[in-house]
This record gives C-alpha cells, sequence and structure tokens, in this order.
C-alpha cells in the first residue's frame, strides 16, 4: 500500500461509551535513492534521506481513550469523552482523517448514540466514516491480552438473549468465522468454542481493527446499524369492541 | 437580569452573528426528522425526512422504528437542509438541538448527532425545548408581524395537547394545562380506526366529514363539566370521546343500521375543536390576554382551523397560525428558538445534557 498517516476518532456506544483517538503510520521503508528523490519534490532543498529510511513501517497506536461504563447514560456523555479523547491526544478535529464508528451488535437505544455522533462529526469536517462490527474490537482486544484459538464472544443483548460471534484468534489478526447472530444463552452456537464474555467494548481496540482494514483493505461494515433484532411492535389485530354484547 | 449573560459573551459570536445569528436546528423528537436553518428571524431551509408511512400499519407511531429512522435520515436531511440554504457549515453560527419533550430514544438520535456535530465544527450548541419552539417557530414564519407578549399558545399534535401562557419566548412560559391522557391527534388516530379510517386519522376523518352535520351525535366534551372546570380548566381529556364514538358505532351497528360516516365524524371533530378552542380561549379570556397562537400537527385540521378563526374573532382575541409546514414538528422551529437565545445573549448549553422526554416548559432551554 501507499504511504499515509491516519489520524482516527472511533466512537462505539454498543455496551458503556468508549471514545478513542488512534495514529496508523504506514510510511513504507524502501532504498534510501529513491526515497531521497521523492522526498525532494516535496520538501525542496530540505530533505533528509535517512529520515525516511528510519520511517515506522504499520504503526497503529492508541494516542487516548476516555470511557464511560454507565450502559444508560450514552447520550449524556458522548460529547464529553469526544472532547475528553481529543484533548489526551493533543488533537484538534481538523487534523482527523476519519471517523470509526461501531456498528454493534449492541441494545438498540445506546448503539444509535455512538452511531449518530460518528456520522455527524464525520459529516461536519467531510470526514469518512469507517464502520466497524463491535465485537471485532473484543476479539482484537482479547488477542493483544494473549486469547488465542477458536473465541466465542458474547455480550448483553437484554431481554434474556445474548449477541455472539465466533473468532479465529491463531493468526496474525482475528478472523471473524461466525456470527455477529442473537441467541437465547442456552442455545449458542460453536459450544467447542472457548466463551468470552464482554462487558465492554475499547474504541481504542475499535480504533486498531479499523487502521488494521485500511492497511489490508478489508471492506468495511455496511451503514446499517446491527440490530439483529426487529423493532418491538405488535400488528393491530382490528378493532376492539368498548361495550359488552 | 442577573442569569443572562451579556450578550457579547454568549456563545463567542459578535458583530453580525450576534445580531443575526445562523442557525441549523435539529428535530428529532417523534417522526420527523427535521432540519432547519434561520439567520435571525429569516427562514433559510425547512428540510424534513418522515417515518410516518412505516407508522402507517400499527396505527400510530412506534418508538423503535421512529428512533431506526432518524438514524438513517439524519445525514441526507442535514444535507438537504444546507443545500436549501445554500450554505456550507462554515456559514453557520450555531446548532440547536430539541432536548425534550418527545419519545426518548428518538431524541437521543438528535442529541448525540447535535453534539458531534457542533465538536467538530467548533460550533456552540443549544438545547431546546420542543414545546417552545411550535411557539418560537412564528418569528420565521414568512411576512410574519413580530410575535407579540404575552400570548396564549394551544400546541396540538399527535404527541401533545398544550395549552401555554408565553410572556417571553426565552425566559418565562408558563404551562397552563395539557392531556390528561390521549393527545389530541391520537383521539383522530383511534377514532378513525373504529371508523376503518386509515392512519394518520385527522385528514381521513377531514375527508369523510365533508357534507356532515356536526350537530348529528353530541360527542361529550372532556373535562369541561363544571365541577372538572375546577380542577381541570385548562386540561384536556380525549380517551372518553373515543370511548364514546366507538360505543355508539357498535351499538348502531349490533342493531344491523348503518353507519352515517360523514355524521360521525363531523360530530366527533366539532367536540375535539370545540373544547380545545373554548379551552384556549377561556385562558385568554381569564388572563386578559387578546392573542392565541396555534401550533402542532392537528392544526392541519380544516375544522379546528375555521372554529378557532370563527370564535377568536368573536371573542376580540388575534388568531396566529403559521403556515401548516411549520405547525407541524420541523427543525426551523428549533432553530428559530436557538437564534432568539443567541441574539437575547443566553450562553449555549453546556455538553452534558441528555433526551427528557418529559421535559417541562419552563426549561425552555436545557444549561
Ligand atoms: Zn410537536
Amino acid at each position: 500500500m501507499s504511504d499515509r498517516r491516519e489520524l482516527l476518532l472511533a466512537i462505539d456506544t454498543s455496551a458503556g461509551t468508549s471514545v478513542a483517538v488512534v495514529e496508523g503510520d504506514y510510511r513504507e521503508p524502501r532504498e534510501v535513492a529513491s526515497s531521497a528523490t521523492a522526498a525532494s519534490t516535496v520538501t525542496a532543498g530540505a530533505h533528509h534521506p535517512a529520515a525516511v529510511t528510519e520511517a515506522t513501517p504499520h504503526r497503529a497506536v492508541v494516542l487516548s481513550e476516555a470511557n464511560g461504563f454507565d450502559t444508560m447514560k450514552h447520550a449524556e456523555v458522548i460529547g464529553r469523552l469526544i472532547e475528553q479523547a481529543l484533548a489526551e491526544a493533543s488533537i484538534r478535529p481538523q487534523q482527523l482523517t476519519g471517523v470509526v464508528a461501531g456498528m454493534g451488535p449492541g441494545p438498540f437505544t445506546g448503539l444509535r448514540v455512538g452511531i449518530a455522533a460518528a456520522n455527524a462529526f464525520a459529516l461536519g469536517l467531510g470526514l469518512p466514516v469507517l464502520r466497524v462490527v463491535s465485537h471485532d474490537a473484543i476479539a482484537f482486544a482479547a488477542q493483544g491480552a494473549g486469547r488465542t484459538g477458536e473465541v466465542l464472544v458474547v455480550s448483553d443483548a437484554r431481554r434474556r438473549e445474548v449477541y455472539w460471534s465466533l473468532f479465529d484468534l491463531s493468526g496474525q489478526t482475528p478472523v471473524r468465522i461466525d456470527g455477529p447472530g442473537l441467541a437465547k444463552p442456552d442455545a449458542l452456537p460453536h459450544v467447542h468454542a472457548a466463551t468470552l464474555d464482554a462487558a465492554h467494548v475499547s474504541a481504542g481496540a475499535l480504533g486498531q481493527v479499523a487502521l488494521e482494514m485500511l492497511r489490508t483493505g478489508a471492506p468495511f461494515a455496511a451503514d446499517q446499524a446491527l440490530y439483529l433484532r426487529s423493532p418491538d411492535v405488535t400488528l393491530s389485530t382490528g378493532v376492539k369492541r368498548v361495550t359488552q354484547r | 437580569m442577573s442569569t443572562v449573560s451579556p450578550p457579547a459573551a454568549a456563545a463567542g459570536l459578535t458583530g453580525e452573528a450576534l445580531r443575526r445569528p445562523v442557525v441549523l436546528g435539529i428535530e428529532t423528537s417523534c417522526d420527523e426528522t427535521g432540519i432547519g436553518i434561520v439567520r435571525g428571524t429569516t427562514l433559510l431551509a425547512n428540510a424534513i425526512a418522515s417515518s410516518m408511512d412505516e407508522h402507517a400499519r400499527y396505527g400510530g407511531v412506534v418508538p423503535e422504528i421512529a428512533a431506526r429512522a432518524h438514524l438513517e435520515a439524519l445525514t441526507p436531511t442535514i444535507h438537504a437542509a444546507l443545500g436549501e440554504a445554500q450554505l456550507s457549515f462554515a456559514d453557520i453560527d450555531a446548532i440547536a438541538v430539541t432536548s425534550g419533550p418527545g419519545l426518548s430514544g428518538a431524541l437521543m438520535v438528535g442529541v448525540a448527532a447535535a453534539k458531534g456535530l457542533a465538536i467538530a465544527t467548533g460550533k456552540p450548541l443549544y438545547a431546546v425545548n420542543h414545546l417552545v419552539g411550535h411557539v418560537g417557530v412564528d418569528l420565521v414564519s414568512p411576512d410574519s408581524e413580530p410575535l407579540e407578549y404575552p400570548t396564549i399558545a394551544l400546541l396540538v399534535s399527535g404527541g401533545h395537547t398544550s395549552l401555554l401562557y408565553v410572556r417571553d419566548l426565552v425566559s418565562d412560559v408558563e404551562l397552563l394545562g395539557e392531556t390528561i391522557d390521549d393527545a389530541a391527534g391520537e383521539a383522530f388516530d383511534k377514532v378513525a380506526r373504529v371508523l376503518g379510517l386509515p392512519y394518520p386519522g385527522g385528514p381521513h376523518i377531514d375527508r369523510v366529514a365533508v357534507g356532515g352535520n356536526p350537530k348529528a351525535i353530541r360527542f361529550p366534551r372532556g373535562l369541561s363539566q363544571p365541577k372538572d372546570m375546577a380542577a381541570h380548566r385548562y386540561d384536556f381529556s380525549f380517551s372518553g370521546l373515543k370511548t364514546s364514538v366507538a360505543r355508539w358505532v357498535e351499538a348502531r351497528s349490533d342493531r344491523g343500521e348503518e353507519i352515517p360516516l360523514a355524521d360521525v365524524a363531523a360530530s366527533f371533530r366539532e367536540a375535539v375543536a370545540d373544547v380545545l378552542i373554548t379551552k384556549a380561549l377561556a385562558a385568554c379570556a381569564d388572563r386578559g390576554v387578546p392573542r392565541l397562537l396555534l401550533g402542532g400537527g392537528v392544526v392541519a385540521n380544516a375544522r379546528v382551523r375555521a372554529l378557532a378563526e370563527e370564535r377568536a374573532a368573536l371573542a376580540g382575541v388575534t388568531l396566529r397560525i403559521p403556515p401548516l409546514a411549520l405547525c407541524t414538528d420541523n427543525g426551523a422551529m428549533i432553530a428559530a428558538l436557538g437564534a432568539q437565545l443567541i441574539m437575547r445573549g443566553h450562553a449555549p448549553s453546556a455538553l452534558d445534557f441528555g433526551a427528557d422526554s418529559t421535559l417541562p416548559v419552563t426549561e425552555i432551554q436545557v444549561r
């Protein structure tokens, strides 16, 4: 892939509220001679060939992460946490190159808060929205913490149901092999896999997943929130009588 | 007043941006995603996406369907409003958003989007009251004379039925009364179902009422008996009216008689309009306020408007009805109220506000 530096604001409200700023630096190491030519066209007279060869390839770092763990206060805290994540990373909104939105699965009301904030934030600056399955961030964080093999990520879907996704963590990065899906806890698929009950989604991990997807050119998620459940409505069954026959 | 910041301090805006601020308003309290843009008291754009069709098969607004629709409609509707106003974000001085009252899941979509947009663009953010917005929209109505205070405001929709005493739009609004059960718009929807008419009920009841006799059936006027007028002088109740219509229709059809649709629709509509306008004009008389402002989607109902015009004229009350596109829920009303707050020197809201489904009218701006 070509040289680039990504600076992303990542937002996830599929569990609590998590906001992070991540940075990806993808300048490839190369021959001094050719890079000197390339650099001189950009920075005439001030080029520094040595600096180019020292560029770090595939560096993905979390510059900041701000969290609110209350699962009922997404709308209240989302603004402050965005401000906090930007301030801790010493990043101004104008410096960002994209916005990462955690698309769920997650309880609807809260999930929408993060997606709406991410969409509007990106809109205000003309930035792309990079949509990532929230469970992918859980798997990424788990692998970073040393988990390996097949793992079934499970998170609360309320109403005595859970969301699940099956990952293979044996490669360099997690691969989602099935899901996300919705099930009763006693009817979960892939019972052979070790389960990972997740109550928190890290926006830092979400941002790192997005950086990895950008690097490899993997397709991002669709723009619909992953509700995995139809709106709770009952079709009206005609008009009820108000008087006794 | 000590609670109001000096104008120059408000939101860091100065000069023309303070005298005639360009405000983008976001409204998501029910089933309309509304984005409006005003400059001071001039309407620049009023873009609306409605999920009404998706609710039709359920006979009423389904909150989860409304909230999902808001999330999908917000970005295109913001684009549409900017396009209509021929502006970019750089031209916007401030953002205003409905904090309540309304459906909480629906409100949260707008609140979150407003916060994201405000931080990204560095614009001051005003969290405002939806009901007061219905009054404020009169200020941006084309060719509108400046709104005079005090005024009585009757706000009637599928979500609310409220009677307000507005002494000052940005600092002094009092709730005189509201519905104790169904909103007037809900009564239209429910009676439409009893009569086998589609959702939303208002326009269909209007349609079949043509040629009907409004005095054919004397349906009850809720909370209008002398005993009610003591405790609930300015409150409304429509659930008894709906039951009464259903009972009347059932008795007829049980006897194998034809239902005179036009007469039932006209008589029901008359009962709603009568109680709404009677109570609103009573408030005008009691408070000595010769001004009445109507707002909300039910104002689209022809009979409600006609009766208001007729009786207001008799009572010597000046009646104001904004254009219908501004009576139904929209973003322009939120932008208009935001602009008034800025012009009066109010500081922006703190970033911690949420969605408040029962926000009282006294809280015009959520600090
Ligand atoms: Zn309304």
